[in-house]
């Protein structure tokens, strides 16, 4: 298990997808897998930057990697604002009646690069809890 | 800004990018793409030979960019789209929405005149 806290500045962005990226190199992964794990992630954390804490440069993102029987799970933490994350077949939907819409595409590559996506508020721990599982050969 | 740099070719500006197009320098970019048109620049030939990566935060350049050149009757065109790139516009079903060119000369060639 691997466990990095990093704050919310886009400049980290490139960081945290070089630290995925060696951990993905670790596990031996194929690289069109290790491509789209580190796009998922890049996606995550922009949505943590700007929806979660608002464009705030000092919130902290919290990473753990967990990897096993060919899959790799990802967990991502925050203590921005709580946000819901809209279902895939409703963006895709929305994308295809009006193709040129700004955003949504994100959430889109983070559903279509990984297996398993999961998002919910930890009222306990009072953070916003995202869980991606990508499972793969060697 | 060395992440974009500018060529005329008649009345077409092709812009070349360069770098990892993620949420960190983007939005700089968009910025700048935006300024050019408008300056009157509407007809648009990005080359993304050099773009080594893009997430969804560097697309929203030429979303953007196509909506603004849609109302103006501009052209945008995309050329030399690594795999990586490309796979990011398969993805989330924007392929078919630009117009996509092997090289800068084909692109080029391409612009109604």
């Amino acid at each position: 298990m691997a466990k990095f806290v990093v704050l919310s500045s886009t400049e980290n962005v490139r960081l945290i997808g070089e630290k995925i990226e060696v951990l993905c190199l670790e596990q031996s992964m194929p690289p069109n897998i290790r491509e789209d794990v580190v796009i998922a992630v890049d996606e995550a954390v922009t949505n943590i930057m700007i929806h979660s804490y608002n464009g705030r440069e000092d919130g902290e993102i919290e990473i753990t990697c967990r990897c096993g029987s060919g899959e790799l799970e990802l967990q991502l933490e925050d203590s921005g604002t709580s946000f819901t994350m809209p279902r895939l077949e409703g963006l895709v939907e929305r994308k295809r009646s009006n193709a040129l819409t700004r955003g949504g595409y994100g959430l889109i590559l983070m559903h279509k690069f990984m297996d398993d996506v999961s998002f919910f508020w930890n009222s306990e721990k009072e953070k916003n809890i995202l869980v991606m599982k990508k499972r793969f050969r060697v | 800004m060395e992440e974009l740099v500018t060529k005329r070719e008649g009345d077409v500006l092709i812009v070349h990018l360069k770098g990892r197009l993620d949420v960190h320098l983007s939005l700089e970019i968009e910025y700048a793409v935006n300024e050019l048109i408008d300056n009157g620049d509407i007809n648009l030939l990005f080359d993304l030979e050099k773009v080594v990566y893009l997430s969804s935060s560097g697309l929203r350049i030429f979303i953007a960019a196509m909506r603004k050149l849609k109302d103006l009757k501009g052209q945008l065109k995309l050329a030399n789209l690594t795999s990586s790139v490309k796979k990011i516009f398969k993805v989330v079903e924007l392929i078919d929405l630009f117009d996509i060119y092997e090289s800068v000369d084909d692109a080029l060639a391409s612009f109604s005149r």
